[in-house]
């Protein structure tokens, strides 16, 4: 859990800091660190609440659920769904990304 | 295992980073998009201005204050008004800077930069007619004036400043959506939109409609048709009241072979014909009034202005308050891009303009060298050298995506027409000379140099309507008039080949339609055809709509002796009109006397009990408009049958003045239908109207009476977003309005009034108004549509008009703070 955290922690950070790319890299860095601790899942769900927290944190300033809506709207598409697809591509990336990197290193080491 | 997992993690991995990075078709690159601090997600956090901020211009002289109003109106406090405009360009890229770029970029024909090659041919249009090319030749002549460039300048560097300085939740939602970035913005945009608003408002839709007609039934019954006077005079220039000219209707002739071909030109140029602007014209149109002191109940004069114009979402207009203590203070609403103030008042004056819709366009069918490829053109027997502009579009990545040359008499461009070679000449294309009036009129002290200001502007041109302090109030259909040759009006080709056909002059300002202090003590215009002929006939155009919103206003203003500020406001939505009053009592009449000769069917003495029965107003809650007005549709099926093609479609309906005039000859030849055996008279055709309009809606709307027939049901604004994207877009807007009332409402219900204000000049300026929309371009903030409520019920809302920062904030009206500071300075 407490590296779960930590990935949350470097999401938002290298979000906020850095732009979405470095989402992968985090997922990455905890493949690398923790590749015994199912880092896919670890890392997906890190990449998922580090997003998650921004939003929320940009749902305290403005109408977060407004701008799903609307961009819904424009999309075709539920704005709940658009909520969900900005989860799940942290998800993903950062999942992907400790995946690779943990099944490669145990390949390494193996 | 683990090489299969090895396998999928990458390609999952490379997948998510291909389309986190590469924008996919239509969509953006996801990551960038979808980034929750920097991405589409970040405009929630600009959604409401935040209660104060501090911001840096570096070419700014001192520090400007910015107060935002509870109406989200920035008033704006600068030292001098260089820095006045700098902090102007700031605040409107602050809230509209999407709006900005687009309607640059729509001027320029460089849409598909940003967009995409799906609007190429947009683009070559734009090109074509030389909007950009007009503004930049105007820019290059006059950037070296520091009192007309200087405005431009420095508001200029108020948008640059913001751009470079923008926050990530500053970035408006449609760069997030198109993946882009902001260009950078250039002074002469300013000109470019003033061309822009040329090509709105001096387009001229008349000679189109006419060389459609000929194209039809001749040049003499077009003639007849689509005349140079209305047939009802009620001018805005007071003459003889309101009064009817004989007309005379030629029978349908043989079409005119030769108005195809002109057609084809004004295509070429103007795009394809459009059923609002050069079809029936009754949907659109501005209006102004003022009273002077004499008939007012305070004591001042009170104006009151609401142009009609495309509506859209942001709207086009921006309200603001501009202040330079000692020199300006001017509220009112400014266009995107402009760094004065349109439409509005100072403590001394108030103004407005509608159309005056005058004909400054002209075609020229020119000789060629070698019309393969053209070098040079022949005029007076000289061969002359033409101008040539080579366009280059290119897409969003910089790569060509067509090259266009296109040439230039002396006139203007120029463009291949089946063969044969058609310049044009248009005012809008001339040396700007909109520039210096706009910076005057802001500063005006009174009706004289108000009117002083605008006699040197150019186009489009404009019935500008002002009042003053001192209670006067004057008119004049201000802007360029060319004089043709002799006996010439321009609607049909000119012989390129002589510069006999060329303009020979202006009309000089002492002969523009106008009234200062009138006796009668009031002033109004409709975009009617401004003067009466009785007065002066000189051709200054024919695109006149049916004169029924000038009727209707000028009716209101006779009928009482004084009237205040909510009468004015109130005829702003005035639910009844001059057409329905001319029109209603017609068919009541025409179902009698068929009656009397027992030729009347059933259908028609049903038909017409309903009519009798309507109280003649567009409310929302009425259930016979819809019955009057499905009659005045099938009359002009009917009527101009001789106009429609084989399927029933007719793209041009001539006036309803013009159906008017014959309906005072009940046995005219257009009254009869093609497609029947017998000889219809007007009786027929009104009665036969009214009865299919009862049978008709019938079968559309169920039983009269019902909910389907209720008028709020059946006409609707539709405002759409600069994109038409329906999400960012409010339509369906349940509006009281409607055909020839003075809150006009298309078919298609996209035009309306784009602002309304009533300016009351008392012993202190008070004003109200509104428009469609918000002052927020951001589509999540209240500010984006927060006016809209008030202007679909036809309210206004107190316009704050404070002399001070402080006296705004100690009335409770103050809702955000914005200081800009000079960059060097710190």
């Amino acid at each position: 859990m407490k590296r779960v955290l930590a990935g949350t922690a470097f999401v938002v950070a290298g979000t906020w800091v850095l732009g979405w790319w470095t989402v992968p890299l985090v997922g990455a860095a905890m493949g690398l660190l923790w590749p015994d601790d199912r880092p896919a899942l670890s890392a997906a769900v890190a990449g998922a609440l580090g997003w998650g927290v921004l939003l929320v944190w940009g749902g305290l300033i403005g109408p977060v659920m407004g701008v799903a809506g609307t961009v819904g709207g424009v999309m075709g598409l539920p704005g709940a769904a658009v909520l969900l697809i900005t989860l799940l591509f942290p998800a993903i990336l950062s999942g992907a990304a400790g995946a690779l990197v943990g099944v490669a290193r145990a390949r390494g080491e193996a | 295992m683990n090489a299969l997992k090895l396998l999928g993690s990458a390609v999952l991995l490379a997948a998510a980073i291909y389309i986190g990075a590469r924008p996919l078709g239509p969509l953006p690159a996801l990551g960038g998009f979808l980034d929750p601090v920097n991405g589409i997600w970040a405009v929630a956090r600009s959604a409401e201005l935040p209660a104060a901020a501090q911001r840096v211009i570096p070419a700014l002289g001192a520090d400007v204050e910015v107060v935002y109003d509870d109406r989200r109106v920035p008033h704006i406090f600068a030292p001098s008004k260089d820095d006045l405009y700098r902090a102007m360009g700031y605040v409107i890229a602050r809230d509209r800077l999407f709006q900005l770029e687009i309607q640059a970029r729509a001027t320029a024909g460089t849409l598909t930069e940003l967009v995409g090659a799906e609007l190429l041919e947009v683009d070559r249009r734009s090109r074509r007619l030389g909007l950009a090319w007009a503004a930049d030749r105007d820019w290059e002549r006059i950037q070296g004036d520091p009192e007309l460039a200087g405005p431009m300048r420095a508001y200029a560097e108020g948008v640059n400043a913001f751009i470079s300085s923008m926050r990530p939740e500053e970035l408006p939602f449609e760069y997030h959506l198109l993946g882009r970035e902001p260009m950078e913005w250039r002074p002469e945009y300013t000109l470019y939109l003033l061309k822009r608003m040329g090509w709105t408002l001096a387009y001229n839709s008349v000679e189109r409609r006419k060389n459609w007609v000929a194209s039809k039934v001749g040049r003499q019954a077009a003639d007849a048709l689509i005349p140079r006077n209305s047939p009802i005079q009620e001018p805005i220039q007071p003459h003889l009241g309101t009064r009817e000219l004989v007309s005379v209707f030629p029978p349908p002739g043989e079409p005119a072979p030769e108005a195809g071909l002109q057609l084809e030109a004004m295509q070429a140029f103007l795009g394809p014909m459009d059923i609002v602007r050069d079809g029936d014209g009754p949907a659109l149109g501005s209006n102004n009034w003022a009273v002077s002191s004499s008939r007012s109940t305070t004591g001042g004069a009170i104006l009151a202005g609401d142009p009609h114009l495309l509506l859209s979402l942001p709207s086009i207009w921006y309200e603001v308050h501009l202040v330079v203590p000692g020199e300006l203070d001017t509220y009112g609403v400014t266009f995107i891009g402009t760094p004065f103030v349109v439409i509005g008042f100072n403590r001394d004056v108030a103004w407005s303009f509608t159309n005056t819709g005058s004909d400054v366009m002209d075609y020229y069918r020119e000789r060629l060298d070698d019309p393969k490829a053209p070098t040079r053109y022949l005029l007076d027997g000289e061969w002359r050298h033409l101008g040539l502009r080579v366009e280059e579009y290119r897409s969003p990545s910089g790569e060509t995506l067509a090259v266009d040359t296109i040439f230039q008499t002396h006139r203007g461009p120029m463009n291949s027409i089946g063969g044969e070679y058609v310049s044009l000449r248009w005012t809008v294309l001339e040396e700007e000379g909109e520039v210096r009036p706009l910076a005057e009129i802001n500063e005006a002290r009174s009706v004289e140099e108000w009117l002083e200001a605008m006699s040197a502007w150019r186009a489009p041109t404009q019935n500008g309507l002002v009042a003053d302090r001192s209670g006067r109030i004057a008119i004049r259909s201000a802007g360029r008039y060319p004089v043709r040759p002799e006996a010439t009006t321009g609607d049909w080709f000119f012989d390129g080949s002589t510069s006999a056909s060329d303009w020979q002059g202006w009309l000089p300002v002492g002969r523009f339609p106008q009234a200062l202090d009138p006796e009668q003590g009031y002033l109004a215009s409709a975009n009617q055809q401004p003067i009466d002929p009785d007065y002066d006939d000189f051709f200054i155009g024919a695109d006149w709509p049916a004169p029924w919103r000038a009727l209707t206003i000028n009716g209101l203003l006779r009928a009482k002796e004084t009237h205040s500020p909510e009468d004015l406001e109130r005829y702003q939505t005035f639910p009844s009109s001059a057409r329905v009053d001319y029109f209603a009592p017609v068919f009541l009449q025409a179902v009698g006397r068929l009656a009397e000769r027992g030729e009347a069917t059933a259908e028609m003495v049903e038909a017409a009990e309903l009519l009798d029965g309507w109280s003649l107003e567009y409310q929302p809650e009425d259930r016979l408009a819809v019955l009057f007005e499905a009659a005045m549709d099938e009359v002009a099926d009917r009527l101009w049958d001789e106009l429609s093609d084989d399927e029933g479609k007719r793209l041009v309906t001539p006036g309803e003045d013009i159906a008017a005039a014959l309906l005072k000859e009940p046995d005219n030849v257009w009254w009869d239908r093609r497609d029947t055996e017998r000889i219809e008279t007007r009786d027929d055709v009104l009665s036969e109207s009214l009865a299919a309009a009862l049978v008709g809606l019938r079968e559309r709307l169920g039983p009269e009476g019902g909910e389907p027939w209720r008028w709020g049901a059946n006409r609707y604004a539709n405002i759409f977003h600069l994109l038409q994207i329906p999400a960012l877009s409010r339509t369906g807007l349940s509006i009281q309005g409607g055909p020839g009332l003075l809150n006009p409402s298309s078919g298609d219900g996209r035009h309306g009034a784009s602002w309304r204000m009533v300016v009351n000049l008392g012993d202190e300026v008070s004003a109200r108004g509104t428009y469609p929309g918000g002052q927020s371009g951001n589509p999540v903030s209240p500010g984006y549509t927060d006016r809209l409520q008030s202007w679909v019920a036809g309210s206004l809302e107190p316009l704050r008009f404070p002399r001070s920062t402080e006296e705004l904030e100690s009335a409770g009206h103050l809702r955000a703070r914005l200081t800009l500071r000079s960059g060097g300075a710190r």
